[in-house]
């Protein structure tokens, strides 16, 4: 909805003018039927009697010197009446008028006001999400390189003067690498989100999913052999979708999906795309650790954690920025899990027809 | 004995300048660097002006992009623009990505011998010194080819 007004009942001004005309003319209608009527009672009346009897009308302006003195037959007095009624009724008529379009003048004026007022707000708005996301852009990008200095120097440190040191010295050292390699996930991943801009504009050419993918998979190649991880791939569509995005969604929830498997139960993981009217809906399904289905919404929610970060490790934001990526596009996200029974993540993202602009 | 490469590297980030020669120093390559902090020095370097009027040419030039005075893609015009400097290879190194790196430069109009992200690991910085030689030996191998 872009304007939340409720203007005011719009026939209230016209009704009451509309009523005043009704009433003047009602007015006017039963003198001159009056009128009409006295004088065919009087001519009824009085069939060959003497000719109607005029009135001698006297008007006095301010002083006697000043006086009118005005012979009308009693047709005539009907007529002046008459005229006069029908004047007064003309007279309010118009001034019903005057005063309808002078309330309709006062409520467009609020009403273009009202708007302006919304317009304003709505600008400022968009001006401060614009800033606060430069703001978290410019700041997430001026961290990394004393965050990297800090690396850089206790990665020095550690490998040039580790043997000279003491075991607690080293102990320290590795832990400020880790502590800064932590840091570092944190800035990268408020980097991605800040880089998401609502509502984005589709790219021109489609991409396709399975390169995607299998880019995804080639980076945790690693931890899937580690793991002996099972991987189920459908055959996924192409989509208008920055490559970066989808690169960060399928990288968020097949990590996610490797990371909180089950210690004791390789993992399985079933990615698949199925196409509902305009939507291809997106499933990743594993049977790792899974989650009180509670909170099914919360885990969406940006530094939110349901596990120690000892134990299972990140910045709390992969979901964060999945959400925001999936919503960009006018697509959504949910989760559903049972404790110990796997997790399925499905999003919806428009098909590469439904997004052309 | 082979005389060592001379690599200028153009950074205002002395936590990278270390890394950078740590890490040369890690790949046992033997190179001597110098460093100018911001555009104008290295231009002026390049140019052999006031100060650096006996400087030598380098035989690389590490540049990063985000400078003072003048930008990283200033300094790689005027490389291109000397008759006597434009085969020197140029490796831009970056805190943006690949591709925003990429984007800069192609946007004025030239081009580098490589493009690299400034790594945020210890570990993968020294994969980078690596890969930094294997770019400089490659457009050196290139050079005569070239020229012929």
């Amino acid at each position: 909805m872009l304007f939340e007004w409720t203007p005011r009942p719009p026939a209230e001004g016209t009704r009451r003018g509309r009523n005043a005309i009704r009433a003047c003319l009602i007015f006017a209608a039963v003198a001159v039927a009056c009128g009409v009527g006295y004088l065919i009672g009087v001519r009824l009346g009085q069939p060959a009697g003497p000719p109607i009897k005029p009135y001698h009308l006297t008007f006095r302006l301010f002083h006697r010197s000043a006086t009118v003195n005005l012979t009308v037959s009693e047709l005539g007095l009907w007529v002046i009446f008459s005229l006069t009624v029908l004047f007064i009724a003309a007279l309010t008529f118009a001034i019903a008028a005057w005063g309808q379009a002078r309330r309709t003048a006062r409520v467009n004026r609020e009403l273009n006001h009202q708007i302006a007022e919304r317009e304003r707000a709505r600008e400022a708005l968009r001006k401060a999400n614009e800033e606060l996301r430069q703001f978290a852009y410019v700041a997430a990008h001026d961290l990394q390189e004393p965050l990297r200095n800090i690396r850089t120097a206790l990665g020095i440190l550690n490998r040039r003067y580790g043997a000279a040191l003491v075991s607690e010295a080293n102990e320290l050292i590795a832990e400020s690498i880790e502590g800064a390699k932590r840091l570092h996930g944190m800035v990268k991943d408020l980097l991605g989100l800040a880089t998401i801009t609502e509502h984005l504009a589709a790219p021109a050419d489609a991409v396709d999913s399975n390169r995607i993918l299998r880019e995804v998979v080639n980076t945790f190649r690693g931890e899937i052999a580690g793991r002996g991880a099972e991987l189920i791939c459908g055959e996924l569509p192409a989509l208008r979708v920055h490559e970066n995005h989808l690169y960060q969604l399928f990288h968020h929830l097949i990590g996610n999906a490797l990371k909180y498997s089950r210690p004791d139960v390789a993992p399985s993981i079933a990615i698949a795309a199925e196409r509902r009217s305009s939507m291809w809906w997106f499933s990743v399904r594993d049977n790792g650790i899974g989650f009180d289905p509670v909170l099914g919404e919360e885990i969406f929610n940006i530094f939110r954690r349901l596990h120690d970060r000892h134990e299972y490790p990140g910045s709390g934001m992969g979901l964060a920025i999945c959400s925001k990526i999936v919503s960009a596009y006018g697509g959504s996200i949910r989760a559903e899990g049972r404790p110990n029974e796997g997790a399925v993540f499905q999003f919806t993202l428009p098909c590469a027809e439904a997004n052309r602009d | 004995m082979i005389e060592a490469p001379r690599v200028l590297i153009v950074e205002d980030n002395p936590g990278d300048v270390r890394m950078l020669r740590y890490a040369f120093d890690d790949d046992q390559w033997l190179v001597e660097t110098t460093v100018a902090e911001d555009g104008e020095k290295a231009i002026h370097y390049l140019q052999r002006h006031g100060a650096f009027e006996k400087a030598g040419d380098p035989d690389l030039v590490i540049l990063d992009l985000n400078l003072p005075k003048y930008g990283g893609t200033a300094v790689l015009k005027v490389i291109r623009s000397l008759s006597r400097l434009r085969k020197l290879p140029v490796i831009i190194l970056s805190s943006s990505s690949q591709e925003v790196i990429l984007k800069e430069v192609r946007a004025a109009g030239v081009e580098a011998d490589g493009y690299f992200t400034k790594p945020p690991d210890f570990d993968e910085f020294l994969a980078l010194a690596k890969k930094i030689r294997d770019c400089y030996e490659m457009s050196r191998r290139s050079l005569p080819e070239k020229k012929s």
